[in-house]
Formats: structure tokens, C-alpha cells, sequence
């Protein structure tokens, strides 16, 4: 019955999320499907940013039903333990950034642990260490997408997700996001994903 | 992402899809539809169909522009329509009540062009003090209400608003939410219209005159105009019944509601037993319609989100329908009055309504269920305040600079708040503020406090834009009651919490363009307050005795904290390629005291591995923390 593929992203502001499911909906739409997003941004400073992304043939909600995230993109360990509980399906996969940006160090740590306790496919790497090398950790989105890319579960094409990047990205930006994603391709095969 | 949908809005040709948000799919049907005049003041979640236009102004020759309140922006926009422009006002739904009083009086004069109105609810409070259903504006305006479930109906919701206006010479009301808004969706880019100027505005007519005998005749003639909004309601494109097989269980809905019951229906598999009728227009209500489509079920179930405007009405159309139908809802306590609903909340709430059997997804996962308890066990280390100010920002150093002032002053305050980024400053470490209402309202709550006998001396903590939006008549009465209180004008040079949009304080128009600033502290003697200081409080030491000399003073005095916003600084940097200077911890200095962590409590603080370090990359180099080393252990 679930055709669709659902899409959990979790984060700070700083990390751009929002550029996630900006151009997976973008590069499914120009793939000829449907494509549905919800966005929050929660607390006072709207410091926390969540994104609901569902691609499928035909899509009728805008959120993710609980306990049917296919996929959790988790870029602040810490901010998605509630999100992972109530939405992910049993065998989900979570992509998680190892280096959090909180001040307690710990409780991530501990929070991943806990993931990898809910699911068996946890895949850790530290997106916004690729970033800096890009001097700008908002490129870290174009990091985990380039990761998502590479690992072959999104209904839409590579040639797709470049394109909706070229129309989304100014062209000052370009060079340096699509690098971005190059990274997030090669950490996806040492990883051997 | 604002000026990412406007690049993907500009390459589109007609017939083209595109996955645009809600807000720039609002701002493509105000293109599409002619609107010379659109107005608005910052809120979230709609903002950002303001900033979505700006690019295309230019082009399609229209003003946009962020006014001072909504009050005005609704003014400036009624004016553009009885000059035969089109128009439209944009506000989230608090603002509405601000323009509600000039609401009620522009529908009694109609419209010589159409006049949109969109006002957007936040069901849940994401983004908002309270969660209020404005759905109420439009019945108690007698206009026509619509609302949209999706980005696509949203941006042809306001097209075909425009033409309807100018059909019925009234204002046409958007209700949408921020799912819409703050969401994205497949929209298929329409036309461009070029609709010439309508009617001029006649300076003899009475329909302008809206006061006495001649109010009553204006009322009238709105009365008159309901037959005409009955039959547009009954024939709206976007009302829509779909029939299932079985005729006996129906659901009315409306908005993004329409959505997650058609989710929970293909979760339940129940299809071929659940009709629908999806709502397009809700003031007036379809009444055919809507008894053509109770004549047929038994059981009905109204998703709407907030108050149940819909299913008090039907329940109204079904007394007089010819078949008994049971309405169910939140009259009925299916569903809570309050918050957001979802696709879950609508499913267990259909399930129960027909007594279908559900699994919770959770029953039969274990490891869920332990992990529950562990998730609320890590949550509870989380400490409280945990998510507080930006990097840099100047309301840090003020809260920083008051909370010593008060401890020095050796007195009791209370400390009322408003609406903006500063109202963390009730979170650790802070914990300062006592109130939070609307707009403005500390300087009025203040003003209030002040006079009754409570013993303790009041401060009002308010932010620049706020202060011109409706702290003015407020400091006015503190100011004509003479009235003991001290108010801090948090002046960071932008609205900062809606997206550091400019506002008169600036003197930048939304477009950028240069225009006369508003000096507030002019506005603050103009309201009869002589003691006004202004200081930056990153200058923790001039601006503590400043405010320390404010506090031990009687009567109203305003001290003006002065300093740019961090993130707007920063934007600058980086638009022209200028190196933030990022402060560090000296390790031999450093105690490990921890002072810097507790009092400020900075995102780019952080302890880790048993030692203080400061985040470069989050640094945004203000300097604060090194005022506030008792080691001069930090420096840059």
C-alpha cells in the first residue's frame, strides 16, 4: 500500500536542511511524480528545523503518517530521538552526522547509541567536517545529499537532483555545492554503502 | 530558499510544473492575477510571499511593501482597490486582529477592484504566541471566505479571489495554515494576466463615508450582496464531492484536513466506503451542496482544523435536511478543539467514528516501546534552555547587562516581554521575563502594573520594530499617567524573528531602496518621555551604568540598546567576503570556571572533554564572552 518513499530531516538552521527537500521535490516533479513537503521550524529563534519530504506516484499528505519513515536524515542526534521513535518504521534507516553541534557531547553519543539499538541500518559519518572543508557549514545539506545519492534508495535520478541543485542554486554557489555532493558521493563508497 | 523558488518561478513557463512553497505559490498567484498593491507587516509563517514578490516588482509593475502594522497594511491596500488596482494584504493570524477594526469597516464601502485578503493560521502555535481560527473575520466581514488544501489551489485560490472581488465588490478572504505555507507541493505555473485599472475613486461618493445614517445604508447594501456571494459559494470550482460505493459514511473537510483524510481512508483501505466532500468555500457555506451530500450517508465526520465553524453549520443544514444524519466532530469531542491535526489524528479518529479496529504502529515493536523510556530519560539530562540566542546576538549582551543591573540595583522587578526574538530572555540564563502577550503589550501591561499597589517596580522589555507597531500609544499612556517604569527599547536594526526583514526604523524599503528612517528615540521624546539613553550593550560596561542609573531613577525613562543584529551582520560579511574575527580560549589562562558557559550561555561555548573551547565556526566574534572572562582568558 505505501508507495511512496517518506523522508524524515532533522536539524539546525545552520545546517540548510530546507535544501534537501527543496530539491528532492523539485527533481521528483521534473521526474514526472508527485511530490509533497511540510516544513517546521520549532522552537523561539526557529533554531530547530524539521522536513517531511514524501515522493511517490501520487501523494496525498503532506506528512509523514507515524511509523512510516522509510528514511531519517539526522544531522543533530539529540533533536531527532522523538522523531525516530514515533515515525520510523521498524526496519528504517537512519543517516545520522556524528558531529553535533550541541554543547554536550555526551548526550549525542548517547542518542546514537540509541539508534542503533531501534534499527539496523544506522549509517554514521560526520557530514559537517566534509563542510568546512568548503569553509560554510550550510553546505553540509549538499554533503547528506550527495551520501543519499550515492546509496541508490531515492526514486529520483542523479541527473535529476543535479539539475533541480543548477535550478535552485545561484550560480555564484553552484560549484561549491555540487563539490559538496561530490564529497558526500565519496563518503558514501568508503563507506561501502 | 526564498530567492531559490523565485529562480525556479522565473524559468517556468506556462503549463510548467515546478515544487514551490505555499508562500511563493501565494506570491505567483498575486502575479498571475494583476495585484498592483500588496501589503503586509512580518510574521510567520507568511513572511515570506512579501519577500518572494520583490524580485519581480520591477517587472509586472507592482508596490509591495512592508508597512508598519496590519492595521495600515489593510488601509493601503483598501485604498489601491477603491482606486480600481488591484490589491491584497498578506498577515499571519494574530495581525488580523490588529486590521480587524478596518476590516469591518471597508466591506461596508466595497471595492472598485479586487481586493484579496489572506490571512494565515498556525494550528499548533509552531510559530505564534497563540493558535486563533480568523475563519470567524470573514463571516463577521460578510465576505466571502475560502480556503486552499494544497500549493497549487493556493496560488489559483488567489486568482480566481481577485476576479470574485471585483464580481461582488467586496473583499474575498483567504484562510489558509502554515502547512500549507511551510510546505512544498507540485505546482503547474499559470498565465500572467494584464488587467487594466477598474473604477476610479470618485471623490462625491458616500460609499466612502462610512459613519451614521449613512453606515446603516452602507450595511445594507453589504446584505444585499449576500444572495450573489450564496451562488458563488454554491458553484466554487474548488468544492468537490467524491462518492465512494457504499452511501452511508461521509466526511466533510476542508483545507490540508481534505488531505489527511484521504491518507488515513487508503491507510484504512476504506475507499470504497467513506465519500467525501472537500469544503473550498466556507463563508458562505455551499448549503446545496452540502445537503445534496448529507441526503445520501448517515454518518458524517467534519475534519477542520481549530474551531468548528464548518460543523456548527451543518449540523444547522442537517436539521433541515430530509434524512436523519448523525454529524460527528468536535462538537461531539471526536476531535480536541486545540492544535494541529495530522494524518495520524485523523485516522484513529475516523476508525473510532465507525468503529474499525486499528493497531497502533508502536504495539508490536518492543524495541520502540524500551526506547520510549529512554528517549525520555536522555530528554530529561537535556537541561531546560538549552536552545537559546544566536551567536552574536546583541539581545544576549542586553539581558546579560539588565540582569547585573537589577542584582546591583538590590530591588524586585517584574519584567514583562513582547513578541520578538527577545522573548528567550525568560530562559535560563536569563530568566527575566515575566509576561508575553501580544504586540506591544509590554509597555501596556506595564503601564498597568505600574499603577496597581504591588510593592515590586516594572521594566518593559520591547524590540524595535514592535515598539513602531503598537508601543507608541502604549508609551504614550505610561507617559500621560506619569506612571514609574522603565522600558528597554531592544534595538537590533531589523525584525529578526520573521526573517530580518528591514521596517521604518531602518529606512530601507523592502526592495532595498533608501527612504527617510524613523529616529527612535525622536519617537520616544515626541511621546513625552525626557529621560531617554541610548547605548550599545555590547559595551557591558557603559551599558551596565547606564541601566543601573535608569533603574534607581523614578518615573518613565526609556534606554534604547542599540546594536545589529548578528545574523545580519554576518549575511553582510559574507556577501562581500569579509573574514569574521573568531574569538579563542587561552588554555593556561582558563580556570575551567565556566563563568562564560552560565552567564551567557552561548551556542559557540561549549565544554567538551573536560575543558571550555570556543566553536569557530559558530563564533561570530562579538566579543561578549571575553568581557565576561574574570581571566582575560579569551581573546581573538
Amino acid at each position: 500500500m505505501n508507495c511512496t518513499m517518506e523522508l524524515l530531516i532533522v536539524g539546525l538552521r545552520v545546517h540548510n536542511i530546507l535544501r534537501i527537500s527543496q530539491i528532492l521535490s523539485q527533481a521528483a516533479i521534473a521526474q514526472g511524480l508527485d511530490a509533497k513537503t511540510a516544513e517546521f521550524t520549532n522552537e523561539p529563534l526557529m533554531t530547530t528545523e524539521v522536513a517531511h519530504v514524501r515522493i511517490g506516484q501520487c501523494v496525498e499528505s503532506p506528512l509523514i503518517l507515524e511509523g512510516n519513515a522509510d528514511l531519517l536524515i539526522c544531522f543533530e542526534p539529540l533533536l531527532a530521538l522523538d522523531l525516530v521513535v514515533k515515525y520510523l518504521v521498524p526496519k528504517g534507516t537512519i543517516i545520522v552526522n556524528t558531529k553535533s553541534l550541541l554543547p554536550d557531547i555526551n548526550l549525542s553519543k548517547e542518542a546514537i547509541r540509541l539508534f542503533c539499538q531501534l534499527t539496523e541500518k544506522v549509517i554514521k559519518f560526520d557530514s559537517v567536517l566534509m563542510a568546512k572543508e568548503s569553509r560554510d557549514i550550510s553546505k553540509s545539506s549538499f554533503v547528506m545529499l550527495g551520501v543519499l545519492d550515492a546509496l541508490g534508495i531515492l526514486p529520483v535520478s542523479s541527473v535529476n537532483i543535479k539539475q533541480a541543485a543548477e535550478e535552485v542554486v545561484s550560480s555564484g554557489d553552484l560549484g561549491v555545492c555540487l563539490k559538496a555532493m561530490e564529497f558526500g558521493n565519496k563518503i558514501a563508497l568508503e563507506l561501502s554503502l | 530558499m526564498i530567492e531559490l523558488d523565485c529562480q525556479l518561478m522565473r524559468n517556468k513557463k506556462e503549463g510548467e510544473n515546478i515544487s514551490i512553497s505555499g508562500n511563493t505559490a501565494i506570491a505567483r498567484g498575486l502575479i498571475e492575477g494583476s495585484a498592483k498593491m500588496i501589503t503586509s507587516y512580518p510574521g510567520t509563517p507568511c513572511a515570506e510571499v512579501i519577500e518572494s514578490l520583490v524580485p519581480f516588482s520591477e517587472e509586472y509593475k507592482f508596490h509591495v511593501e512592508w508597512s508598519v502594522n496590519e492595521k495600515v497594511a489593510l488601509e493601503v491596500a483598501f485604498a489601491a482597490a477603491i482606486s480600481g488596482s488591484r490589491s491584497a494584504f498578506i498577515t499571519k493570524h494574530v495581525g488580523m486582529n490588529v486590521a480587524a477594526d478596518a476590516l469591518m469597516h471597508i466591506c461596508y464601502a466595497g471595492v472598485n477592484a479586487g481586493m484579496v485578503i489572506i490571512s494565515v493560521d498556525d494550528p499548533g502555535a509552531f510559530d505564534s504566541p497563540i493558535e486563533q481560527d480568523t475563519r470567524f473575520y470573514a463571516r463577521m466581514a460578510e465576505i466571502i471566505g475560502i480556503e486552499p488544501s494544497n500549493q497549487q489551489e493556493a496560488k489559483d485560490m488567489v486568482v480566481s479571489a481577485l476576479e470574485f472581488s471585483e464580481k461582488t465588490q467586496l473583499p474575498v478572504f483567504i484562510r489558509t495554515t502554515n502547512r500549507i505555507l511551510y510546505g512544498r507541493g507540485k505546482v503547474t505555473v499559470g498565465r500572467i494576466q494584464d488587467i487594466k485599472p477598474g473604477l476610479q475613486f470618485e471623490k462625491k461618493s458616500l460609499r466612502w463615508f462610512i459613519a451614521g445614517r449613512n453606515s446603516v445604508k452602507q450595511h445594507e447594501w453589504l446584505h444585499e450582496q449576500q444572495g450573489q456571494l450564496k451562488n458563488i459559494s454554491e458553484a466554487f470550482s474548488f468544492n468537490k464531492i467524491e462518492p465512494a460505493v457504499q452511501k452511508e459514511y461521509g466526511i466533510i473537510t476542508t483545507g490540508v484536513g481534505y488531505y489527511y483524510a484521504k491518507e488515513a481512508i487508503n491507510y484504512l483501505s476504506l475507499q470504497d466506503c467513506i465519500s467525501i466532500l472537500k469544503i473550498g468555500c466556507f463563508n458562505p457555506l455551499p448549503e446545496n451542496l452540502i445537503k445534496q451530500f448529507l441526503n445520501s450517508l448517515g454518518k458524517v465526520l467534519v475534519v477542520e482544523e481549530l474551531e468548528p465553524l464548518i460543523e456548527e453549520k451543518i449540523k444547522a443544514v442537517a436539521v433541515r435536511s430530509d434524512k436523519k444524519v448523525e454529524i460527528y466532530g468536535k462538537l461531539s469531542r471526536h476531535f480536541s478543539h486545540v492544535g494541529a491535526l495530522s494524518p495520524g489524528i485523523v485516522r484513529d479518529v475516523i476508525a473510532q467514528t465507525y468503529s474499525l479496529k486499528t493497531v497502533s504502529f508502536l504495539q508490536n515493536d518492543s524495541r520502540k516501546l524500551k526506547a520510549i523510556k529512554d528517549v525520555d530519560d536522555i530528554k530529561k539530562t537535556i537541561p531546560y534552555g538549552y536552545l537559546t540566542f544566536c551567536p552574536g546576538c546583541p539581545h544576549r549582551a542586553s539581558f546579560y547587562g539588565l540582569k547585573r543591573a537589577i542584582k546591583k540595583s538590590k530591588q524586585e522587578f517584574i519584567v514583562t516581554g513582547d513578541i520578538g526574538c527577545y522573548l528567550l530572555g525568560r530562559r535560563s540564563p536569563f530568566l527575566l521575563e515575566h509576561t508575553v502577550f501580544c504586540m506591544g503589550a509590554s509597555i501596556g501591561i506595564g503601564c498597568g502594573l505600574s499603577q496597581v499597589e504591588s510593592g515590586e517596580r516594572v521594566i518593559a522589555t520591547i524590540g524595535d520594530s514592535t515598539f513602531l507597531h503598537a508601543g507608541i500609544p502604549a508609551l504614550i499612556n505610561c507617559s500621560y499617567s506619569n506612571v514609574d517604569i522603565l522600558i528597554c527599547i531592544l534595538d537590533n536594526r531589523t525584525i529578526a524573528m520573521t526573517g530580518l526583514q528591514p521596517y521604518p526604523g531602518t529606512g530601507v524599503t523592502v526592495e532595498g531602496k533608501k527612504n527617510k528612517a524613523i529616529k527612535l528615540e525622536d519617537m520616544v521624546r515626541a511621546c513625552g518621555i525626557n529621560y531617554v539613553k541610548v547605548v550599545d550593550p555590547f559595551k557591558t560596561k557603559k551599558a551596565g551604568e547606564v541601566l543601573l542609573g535608569a533603574l534607581k531613577m523614578r518615573g518613565q525613562r526609556v534606554v534604547i540598546l542599540r546594536h545589529e543584529c548578528a545574523q545580519l551582520s554576518n549575511k553582510r560579511a559574507k556577501e562581500k567576503k569579509i573574514r569574521t574575527k573568531h574569538y579563542t580560549i587561552n588554555n593556561y589562562k582558563c580556570k575551567q570556571c565556566k563563568i562564560c558557559i552560565n552567564v551567557l550561555r552561548c551556542p559557540a561555548i561549549l565544554f567538551r572533554n573536560n575543558r571550555v573551547y570556543i566553536d569557530r565556526f559558530l563564533c561570530s566574534g562579538c566579543g561578549l564572552c571575553s568581557q565576561v572572562c574574570p581571566f582575560n582568558a579569551i581573546s581573538c
